[in-house]
């Protein structure tokens, strides 16, 4: 997924416009419409009689005549009923994030009427777009006539259910037309895989008790030259620094830059403040924020440290740190489909001090906090200084979701850059990610600036 | 993904609609096309309802359909014979209804939906009752005209049953 191209509109909109379409029915009911087209011809069927009869011109009586008939024609057919026959094939039900599947819509009339007029608005996934071609159709079938038509959506993180396809119906006037759906149950699970290039990830420098790759601010057994301190008895004898010894006749031992690992949490702000972009279609700075979180994971785990994951969100989501094959299969299934996750924007409120608090209990005492959060609010960022506080040392990644465009939105983005500032200043390393490059090049840049 | 791959709705009809409109449209002004004032007021249709149907302005559609009715009105006012006047109503009737029919679906389903289908479908029906009962009405005509008033009055009751009928429903 890229956060790519981003243009410049309102900041904090929400995603995905949820249109809904003009008219909602259950699949199974009903509901017709008097579309009182034809009453312009009855107006003329009049207009014709009053003029003949004051000129007393046959054609005019005669084309009155006609014009009623006309009208009466509207009157004597009915709309066919809703008897169809709805099928999806998708090109791949379990697609990359922002790929593009192929869907064949092949609807078949069930009843024993001709349908002279049949329109047909597929029930695409409320979070998908469509990428190219359309999901509406209109065409005549005759009873048990069959048509084809395709599109094909723009896929997005998560698992997506396609809902009834709206459908109406005419009569061959047009006078009346009849509203319903068709219900015809598919999915789209789109589960993006990890990321398999690992970037170097910066942690703050930790002791902890487990052998890792992180060089811990101790000396002892490793690789990387430490210290130097006087022998001790038990001191292994390899590790005497012999040539010390010659010259001063001490017995000097080397100590080297222990390397430990450490726990990780990575902790995705996924409240409804968080789902902003630029403008309404872009992907939400959550989107980036799983994107980051994934790499992070990766490349966390693949440097021999636990990682867990969780969410600052209504719906309760938590991965307990660690790490392996299995982890890793959760890891990714947790970042794709939690319902904590969700492309769109959760309805509730989310009460941070109590995330913060659950967070607290479960996550082991040393572990380090990598949150992953736009900043729209204080909010997080007084959770992000509490935490860091309450030792566990916080690093804050945080993708923009600002424009620029008008004033409110440069408003917008200042306060996000106070915030940022406040942090920073606070000592905690923040990592501002503006969607213009991918994470992993963002990372090696802010590797220059971190402690 | 960016809003600018995010293809805009565009409610404008199909071209197939513009040529259902146009065709018909050109019939009933050729037919009204009797007296200067009738052949401009025709002609005013047909210029307004293709750019009406084409932009999918009901309100251009309406004033060009107006236009080709009232050709086809003064036409009848100034002695136009009774074929030639059934022809003119029939195609501006066609007319008219292929350009609603089309604006409709544009407004529904959008340009880049496929519905040709549907158009012809339902453009063939109007044409096709246009013609029987522009037949039926003709013969009629010509029926009371020879002077045989028994068939006429028979006739007349029938449609005045039809009449009542449909008023009912």
């Amino acid at each position: 997924m890229s956060f790519g191209s981003v243009p410049e509109t309102d900041p904090v909109s929400q995603t995905a416009a949820n249109e809904s379409t003009e008219f909602e029915i259950e699949p199974g009911t009903v509901e017709d419409r008097q579309t009182r087209r034809w009453y312009g011809v009855t107006v003329f069927a009049l207009l014709a009689l009053g003029m003949g009869v004051l000129t007393r011109q046959p054609g005019l009586l005669l084309t009155s005549a006609f014009g009623i008939a006309f009208a009466g024609y509207g009157q004597l057919t009915s709309p066919p009923p809703v008897d169809l026959d709805v099928e999806r094939t998708i090109s791949d039900r379990t697609p990359e994030a922002d790929d593009t599947v192929e869907v064949t819509v092949t609807v078949r009339n069930t009843s024993d009427r001709l349908m002279p007029d049949l329109r047909l608005l597929d029930g695409v996934p409320p979070k998908m777009t469509v990428a190219e071609g359309s999901p509406r159709h209109a065409t005549a079938l005759r009873p048990g006539g069959e048509t084809t038509f395709s599109y094909s959506l723009r896929t997005r993180r998560g698992s997506h259910e396609f809902e009834p396809a709206t459908v109406m119906t005419r009569d061959a006037s047009g006078a009346t037309e009849r509203l319903g759906s068709v219900a015809s149950p598919s999915a789209i699970d789109c589960e993006p895989t990890l990321p398999t290039r690992t970037v170097e990830f910066p942690l703050r420098s930790q002791t902890t008790r487990h052998t890792g790759r992180f060089p811990a601010d101790a000396g002892g057994p490793g690789v990387e030259f430490y210290a130097t301190r006087e022998y001790q008895t038990g001191d292994p004898l390899s590790r005497v620094d012999w040539k010390r010894t010659a010259r001063t006749g001490d017995l000097t031992t080397v100590q080297y830059r222990v390397e430990r690992s450490v726990s990780v949490l990575l902790v995705v702000d996924a409240r409804r403040e968080a789902y902003s972009g630029p403008d309404p279609y872009a992907p939400t700075a959550v989107e980036a924020a799983i994107d980051a979180a994934r790499h992070a994971y990766v490349s966390l785990t693949g440097e021999g440290h636990n990682v867990g994951i969780t969410t600052l969100s209504p719906d309760d989501c938590w991965l307990a740190p660690g790490h392996g094959d299995d982890h890793r299969v959760q890891a990714r299934e947790l970042l794709a489909t939690h319902p904590a996750l969700s492309p769109s924007a959760p309805e509730d409120d989310t009460n941070i001090y109590a995330a913060v608090q659950r967070l607290k209990q479960r996550a082991p005492t040393d572990a380090q906090v990598v949150l992953f959060s736009p900043l729209t609010d204080d909010l997080v960022v007084d959770s992000a200084i509490r935490l860091d506080a309450h030792g566990h040392k916080t690093t804050v990644v945080t993708p923009d979701p600002t424009a620029h465009d008008t004033a409110g939105h440069q408003l917008a983005s200042a306060r996000r850059a106070n915030r940022l500032a406040d942090l920073r200043q606070r000592g905690l390393p923040v990592i501002d990610w503006d969607g213009r490059d991918a994470f992993d090049r963002v990372l090696a840049r802010s590797k220059g600036g971190q402690a | 993904m960016s809003a600018t791959e995010v293809e805009a709705f565009d409610p404008r009809p199909t071209r197939a609609s513009v040529a259902l409109t146009v065709v018909p449209a050109v019939v009933a002004v050729v037919a009204s096309a009797v007296t200067l004032p009738s052949a401009a007021a025709a002609f005013l249709g047909l210029v307004l309802l293709p750019i009406g149907v084409q932009r999918g302005s009901r309100l251009l559609h309406r004033l060009g359909a107006a236009g080709l009715f009232a050709g086809v009105l003064l036409a009848g006012a100034a002695g136009s014979p009774p074929i030639t006047m059934l022809v003119g109503a029939g195609a501006a009737v066609v007319a008219w209804d292929a350009g609603e029919h089309g604006i409709g679906l544009g407004q529904q389903l959008g340009t880049a939906a496929a519905m040709s289908r549907a158009q012809f479908a339902h453009t063939g029906a109007t044409a096709v009752v246009g013609v029987v009962v522009a037949a039926v009405g003709y013969g009629v005509f010509r029926v009371a005209s020879a002077g045989q008033p028994t068939t006429a009055v028979v006739l007349l009751v029938f449609a005045a049953l039809l009449f009542t009928f449909l008023l009912d429903r």
